[in-house]
């Protein structure tokens, strides 16, 4: 009796490990793939540039860092992809720098076919509060599945681990029997 | 260091798995969240405001879910209470948001909020506190009268009125063992919800006190209980923050590393404690929380020119978790010592469970094995 019980453990650890190790690989094959970005920075909320802002992360007014303005399906380097509101933004775009911004040409201006990016941040003070303005994360919309992936996946995260963890203490004969809760 | 692409940070992976480690030993153990501290820390850690509330959501979801599985195994959980306060809370979460909408349009949302945390914690702290330390006074009397005081002592009797009022339907919660009626159920749900969706939080600092001074439930069914509503209201809230790209889910991984192992230590302690001793620890717990959203307000309304007041923020909001940490640990290994019949100080003596006859605990198979000479 005591043999089957001892079986029955092993055999709970041996499931919920194996259950565990697949929610786990599975959640890291789609970051090192890249689909968890994509499913982030999905689409453009606005008219402008898709940018990768580390790639002019060093500009400053003085040297400023020219983006080429060309139309390609993964951004590799000091590139600016053409995009208007609701068009999917390229691979490694990690924001959108406003038309509006571009017109006014104080941070950004696009001159003979490129954009230089002079100002990348900004120290913005509003009712007392500091902020860092940068053209990370700005204009973009997350794809909407990413919200239902994120849930499905640490709810089954959540429970691979909790019954990894009962079984676990099953294996080692820990158990502490279900307690009165009479005042 | 690593790079958290989605956040655009670089982080130190290992302290993302402590901070899982102590919020779910913590969470664990007193039935909450934690997002008021874990939050802050994320911030400090360097994760944008927006998705350090997101990060936090989505991995209190999970946590939740780790310490109910370990919660259910001990019988904590008293499902006709969860299942009545979900709908009431969920309303109540979304009420709370529409009246921080309010205050967002005029302008002073951030004065608030951290104005409302700090008068609702502050007073549940005293409330709290006060309540514990008579019950603790009770269980002291009752031990040097050589009365078995059982797990829970509690002291008021707002839950008798509470569960005398007559709404049908009335519903029998068996395993919190109260007779109340649904509805006060779902008000007391939809009360802690306004408050959680005002302050953008769990709502287990509210909800757990709720259910035992209102509902009269047990201290530990009222831990279970709360980890259940945590579940729903993480996973609404981590659809939401997930849609308005609050979430870096890399990070949450690296917290559920570290939540799994801390939240066993957290849920397990639990069996070794009388309710006060879970009461006190959350009432400490809020009266740091207050602190803690003290100094951001007073650093907020000086305009942020007292350097001083950011970096006692930056020191209070990690050194909390580690105080709730070391105090949590140290009443598991007062409970193991006074088993073994070791020194423990008075004051701990009353807040431990007396050990159960040895047929309810099961011991290593192996030590079995060796009494029985058939190792």
């Amino acid at each position: 009796m005591q043999k089957n019980s001892r079986v029955r453990a092993f055999v709970k650890l041996g499931f919920w490990t194996v259950a565990t190790a697949l929610v786990f690989a599975f959640a890291i094959y789609t970051y090192s793939s890249g689909q968890m970005a994509s499913m982030y920075f999905h689409k453009a909320k606005a008219n402008g540039y898709a940018i990768n802002e580390r790639s002019f992360a060093n500009a400053t007014v003085e040297n400023p860092v020219a983006l080429k303005v060309e139309n390609v399906s993964e951004i590799t380097g000091p590139q600016a992809v053409p995009v208007k509101q609701g068009d999917v933004l390229p691979k490694n775009a990690t924001g959108v720098i406003d038309e509006g911004v571009v017109k006014e040409a104080r941070r950004v201006a696009l001159e003979n076919g490129q954009l230089k990016v002079m100002i990348p941040t900004e120290v913005v003070s509003s009712k007392g509060l500091t902020t860092i303005e940068t053209f990370r994360l700005k204009n973009i919309e997350t794809n909407p599945a990413g919200g239902v992936w994120n849930l499905l996946v640490v709810m089954s995260m959540g429970l691979c681990l909790g019954l990894l963890a009962e079984s676990f203490t099953d294996v080692l004969g820990i158990k502490v029997s279900k307690a009165s809760h009479a005042h | 260091m690593f790079d958290f692409p989605i956040s655009g940070v670089m982080v130190n992976p290992l302290l993302l798995v402590f901070l899982g480690f102590t919020a779910g030993m913590v969470g664990g153990f007193i039935g909450i969240g934690g997002g008021y501290m874990v939050t802050p820390a994320l911030i400090v850690f360097g994760f944008p405001g927006y998705m350090a509330s997101g990060i936090d959501m989505t991995h209190i979801s999970g946590t939740s879910i780790i310490s109910t599985v370990r919660h259910r195994q001990l019988g904590n959980i008293d499902w006709t209470i969860a299942l009545s306060m979900v709908a009431g809370t969920m309303f109540g979460v979304e009420l709370g948001v529409r009246l921080l909408g309010y205050f967002k349009t005029i302008g002073l949302s951030s004065v608030a909020v951290l104005v409302a945390s700090l008068v609702i914690m502050v007073s549940l702290f005293i409330y709290t506190n006060m309540e514990t330390r008579k019950s603790h006074k009770a269980l002291e009397q009752a031990a040097r009268e050589g009365k078995d005081a059982g797990r829970e002592e509690v002291s008021g009797g707002a839950s008798r009125f509470v569960q005398s009022i007559p709404l049908a339907p009335i519903v029998r919660c068996r395993n919190a063992g109260v007779v109340i009626s649904m509805w006060m159920i779902v008000l007391v749900g939809m009360f802690t919800g306004v408050l959680a969706g005002f302050l953008g939080v769990g709502g287990g600092f509210v909800r757990v006190p709720a259910l035992v001074y209102l509902v009269g439930a047990s201290t530990h069914i009222a831990v279970g209980t709360d980890l259940v509503e945590i579940a729903f209201s993480g996973a609404y809230g981590t659809l939401r923050h997930s849609i308005e790209g609050n979430v870096d889910f890399l990070a949450v991984m690296f917290m559920l590393c570290g939540a799994v192992v801390g939240a066993q230590f957290g849920a397990i302690s639990t069996a070794f404690v009388r309710g006060p001793a879970i009461r006190y620890i959350l009432s400490y717990s809020l009266m740091l929380a207050a602190l803690g959203a003290l100094f951001p307000l007073l650093d907020t309304l000086t305009g942020q020119s007292i350097p001083l007041l950011a970096t006692l923020a930056v020191t209070l909001t990690l050194g909390q978790m580690i105080f709730l940490c070391t105090f949590i640990l140290a009443m598991l290994a007062f409970a193991l010592l006074a088993r073994r019949g070791m020194w423990v100080p008075s004051w701990a003596v009353p807040l431990l469970v007396k050990p159960a006859p040895p047929s309810t605990i099961r011991r290593p198979l192996r030590a079995k094995a060796e009494e029985r000479g058939t190792l």
